[in-house]
């Protein structure tokens, strides 16, 4: 029987099928060290974030310069980040990534993940040069300053948006990521 | 070989989140990745939804995850995959999932015809409202050797053994997915899963928020409506309520007798609460009442003797469940179900009532390092009356009480971890029927790198008696001698059928090939013992008073040929299934599947009286094959294609048969979606099985268009 889908849902069902349909397959090939599948999916929303969003040119040293995604204290994502942003580009920008630790963040990051177990996150947002999108985890980040937060939401990664926070530091989201958001904040 | 999951027969598959109402594209990117998609290690994730994560806990494929959109990743449920058992995923079975997206795009009315989307499943439409269904062989209009289960409930009737189909439904749009497995399934899903389980699963409440409504009609399907809604609060409680009602004509009967029109509404809700992330209650319930005409032989001791004649079968029945499932830990949790069922059928040649009061445990627990234990019990009563409209169909006694008790127990033992997995158990149980009966079984599994799978089974399983062949008396007329007595044949009641038995050996392979090429093949050789057969019981005597009792008269003293319901047939089938997938480009699948079957059945000495081996053999297909094409032309066109053939069934008067059914739908801006939809495109008729008496029924061709609409 035919439906109409509601817009909002077009992730893909499919995919958890096959991939279950995959466990059940393949599942005792899978050598378990590595990341939750949700910071898998974090990584993802990383990687798209780079492409809803609009950075201004000033946020680069030059034309060829990466675009940098840096992670804030411990790291969460393991080495799947670094597979999701593998072939990936920014615009015409190669896309690395960086793990800082806990040393200060550099002016050559575009996109900083600030992770949960940061202190001082607040005084760590507030003192970041404009040009740098901010990504952290739930609803206190956005308070703290931060643009952009994951939030679990009925079993789903979701983020909220800061889309205030997110124009003063001369970032343009599009409609698309306003969109897809489940909250948005001026 | 089971999941822990929203079913009292878990499922095999986890739920996911909300299908994409859009597209199904990634269902085959996903597939290309499968291998890599370590999802069973997903499906253990932690229980809290905190971002201390274990890392340890969950995998997933970043090739895969970063083509998927925003909205997409949105959807990804990072958590409930966590509820399924990761031993679940690690069992070597032959599964085809066809999902929910596949069954809305095939344009697909009824439940059987939607079965003809999985490899190994044979699906010939009799008339109108009734399909003849059968795994790897066997099909009949019962599916006897199949279990099928809607949510956890089997739907498998004592009476007859086997599933009216006509009567398994639900709101089409709410079914999460149909997990098809092929095979002995007795270790785990009970008796009378010896070809196959057909396991129906529907969404839970949270999937269905908001309003959907649609409405149709074509030149088959004369007119159907369907409307659901849902809503939900902030504590995790969420529900839905939903209706159905259809109308559909005849098929084309060359003697335009066109008995077979049907028509019929269903209701129902569902309701589903979580006050802790590990622990969810659910209560479900539908109702349904339906009439649909069919042709009959009847017969009795006094004229009109044998006759056949058209009427409505009134079915009308309603079920309840209440599940509660509760995760202790990611190797540790429990599951306790209770359902009541009721069906009522009058047809036109005799009519039952049944009940069905059924209570289900279930619990998971790690027993050592490399050992997930799966185990669970299981009773259920089934108080049956039985309504004699002829008296040459009568069961007696016809107030019964069927019973079943079973437990099974199964060990998963990881022998060389991720590559080695060995799954033993078994299941024992006893109905009224039966002594105690065990179904063991033994599989392994061998993955030697990230793209291949090897697996092989050995299952033995059974299909129990049934009252059809134990309290069953079955009267024809045959002649009337010179001096005017008649004489009659009678299957007698066979208090001493045993159960039908199979072991069955199975072996598979999956592989992927390339990124976005995918491969699964299985092979079988099933051996059976004790199948059903008809058999002449002695010569013919003179019987003075029916053995059992009726409502009319008794009969005139007469000659009788006594034959019973037996085992007298026993054989070997072999065969294989192969289920290629590509995905050419993201918003195109192509899916195939190619099916063959070799039944080689034999009978001991004695008479066949009816159901003979080639009978039986010449009632199902030796080659089937599909091919799918699914593509989305942009996100507001959709067009789907497929083509079957099925090679002749000369038991049941069907030559082979080739044709195609289409769909195509429009979504329009505002949740407003146009389709149109055709099935039996290739040829005006075709003959698919001749099930009913008096000669075969022709399947039209269907053309229909709905309106849906989805807020």
């Amino acid at each position: 029987m035919p439906r109409v889908a509601p817009k909002q849902r077009l992730a893909s069902r499919a995919l958890v099928y096959i991939e279950l349909f995959a466990g059940l397959l393949f599942a005792p090939l899978c050598s378990g060290a590595d990341v939750s599948l949700e910071y898998s999916v974090k990584a993802a929303f990383l990687l798209n974030f780079t492409k809803f969003i609009e950075w201004p040119a000033t946020a680069f040293a030059n034309q060829q310069a990466p675009f940098e995604i840096c992670i804030l204290g411990k790291d969460p994502f393991g080495g799947v980040i670094d597979q999701i942003v593998l072939g990936e580009m920014a615009g015409n920008r190669a896309l690395i990534v960086r793990r800082l630790g806990e040393a200060s963040v550099p002016q050559t990051c575009e996109l900083l993940y600030v992770g949960p177990e940061l202190k001082d996150t607040a005084q760590t947002l507030s003192e970041l040069p404009p040009g740098i999108l901010t990504v952290g985890e739930g609803n206190r980040f956005l308070r703290a300053g931060g643009m952009i937060a994951f939030v679990i939401d009925d079993r789903r990664v979701r983020f909220d948006i800061s889309q205030g926070a997110a124009e003063k530091a001369g970032l343009k989201l599009s409609a698309k990521l306003l969109t897809v958001a489940r909250l948005v904040s001026r | 070989m089971k999941a822990a999951g929203p079913g009292g027969r878990r499922p095999l598959t986890s739920p996911g989140p909300v299908w994409p109402g859009c597209s199904q594209r990634y269902y085959v990117l996903a597939a290309a990745l499968l291998p890599a998609l370590c999802v069973t290690s997903l499906l253990r994730g932690s229980n809290e939804y905190s971002s201390n994560q274990d890392p340890n806990s969950q995998t997933a494929n970043p090739a895969a995850l970063k083509q998927l959109s925003l909205e997409q990743l949105s959807q990804i449920d990072v958590t409930t995959a966590s509820k399924e058992p990761v031993p679940a995923f690690r069992s070597p079975v032959a599964i085809y999932v066809i999902t929910g997206q596949d069954i809305r795009r095939s344009g697909v009315i009824a439940i059987p015809d939607a079965l003809r989307l999985a490899p190994g499943v044979e699906v010939a439409q009799i008339d109108s409202s009734k399909w003849s269904v059968g795994i790897r062989g066997f099909g009949t209009r019962l599916s006897r050797d199949v279990l099928v289960l809607i949510d956890g409930r089997t739907v498998y009737t004592p009476l007859f053994a086997g599933t009216y189909w006509e009567v398994q439904d639900t709101l089409l749009e709410d079914i999460d997915r149909i997990e098809v497995i092929r095979g002995p399934g007795g270790t785990i899903w009970g008796p009378n899963a010896v070809n196959g389980v057909i396991n129906i699963i529907t969404k839970s409440s949270k999937d269905t928020k908001g309003l959907f409504a649609s409405a149709g009609g074509g030149n088959v399907e004369q007119g159907f409506v369907n409307f659901r809604y849902g809503a939900g609060n902030s504590n995790g409680l969420t529900w839905r309520i939903y209706g159905k009602g259809f109308t559909r004509g005849p098929e084309y009967h060359p003697d335009r007798d066109n008995f077979d029109d049907w028509r019929g509404g269903q209701g129902g809700f569902r309701l589903d609460w979580s006050p802790k992330t590990n622990e969810t209650f659910s209560l479900q319930g539908d109702l349904y009442k339906q009439e649909d005409g069919e042709r009959v032989n009847a017969s009795t001791y006094v004229p009109p003797m044998n006759y056949t004649f058209n009427g409505y079968e009134q079915a009308s029945g309603g079920n309840v469940l209440f599940r509660w499932t509760k995760k202790l830990s990611d190797t540790n949790d429990y599951q306790l179900q209770l359902y009541y069922d009721r069906t009522n059928r009058s047809e036109p040649n005799l009519g039952d009532r049944l009940h069905a009061f059924d209570i289900d445990f279930q619990a998971r627990r790690k027993l050592a390092k490399r050992q997930q234990l799966l185990y669970g019990v299981e009773g259920r009563l089934s108080p049956a009356h039985f309504v004699e409209v002829a008296s040459g169909l009568v069961f007696s006694p016809p107030n019964r009480t069927n019973y079943l008790v079973s437990a099974f127990i199964q060990d998963e033992i990881s022998l060389v971890e991720n590559r080695l997995l060995l799954t033993l158990g078994t299941k024992l149980l006893h109905t009224n029927y039966t002594g105690a009966q065990a179904e063991p079984s033994i599989r392994l599994m061998w993955t030697p790198n990230q793209r291949q799978a090897f697996w092989a089974a050995f299952t033995h399983a059974v299909r129990t008696p049934s009252d059809a062949e134990e309290d069953f008396f079955l009267s024809s007329f045959l002649s009337t001698a010179p001096n005017g007595t008649e004489t009659f044949a009678r299957f007698n009641a066979n208090p001493l059928f045993a159960p039908e038995k199979l072991n069955g050996y199975e072996i598979g392979y999956r592989q992927l090939i390339a990124k976005n090429v995918y491969l699964d093949v299985a092979g079988f050789f099933n051996n059976y013992h004790d199948l059903f057969s008809q058999d002449l019981a002695g010569p013919t005597y003179f019987e003075t008073t029916l053995p059992f009792p009726i409502n009319t008269p008794p009969p005139p003293p007469h000659y009788l040929l006594p034959a019973q319901f037996g085992n007298s047939l026993y054989g070997r089938t072999t065969g294989g299934e192969i289920a290629p997938e590509w995905r050419p480009v993201p918003h195109w699948r192509l899916l195939g599947s190619y099916s063959y079957l070799s039944m080689n059945l034999s009978r001991v000495p004695g008479i066949a009286l009816g159901e003979t081996p080639a009978s039986v053999v010449g009632a199902s297909p030796r080659h089937q094959a599909t091919a799918r094409s699914s593509v989305d032309v942009s996100d507001k066109l959709q067009i789907d294609l497929v083509y079957r053939y099925v090679s002749a069934l000369p038991a049941v008067s069907a030559a082979a048969y080739s044709t195609g059914d289409a769909r195509i739908a429009w979504r329009f801006r505002n949740g407003f979606e146009l389709s149109a939809a055709g099935r039996n495109l290739l040829q005006p008729l075709h003959v698919e099985y001749t099930g009913d008496p008096g000669g075969s029924v022709w399947i039209r061709r269907s053309v229909f268009a709905t309106l849906a609409w989805m807020k």
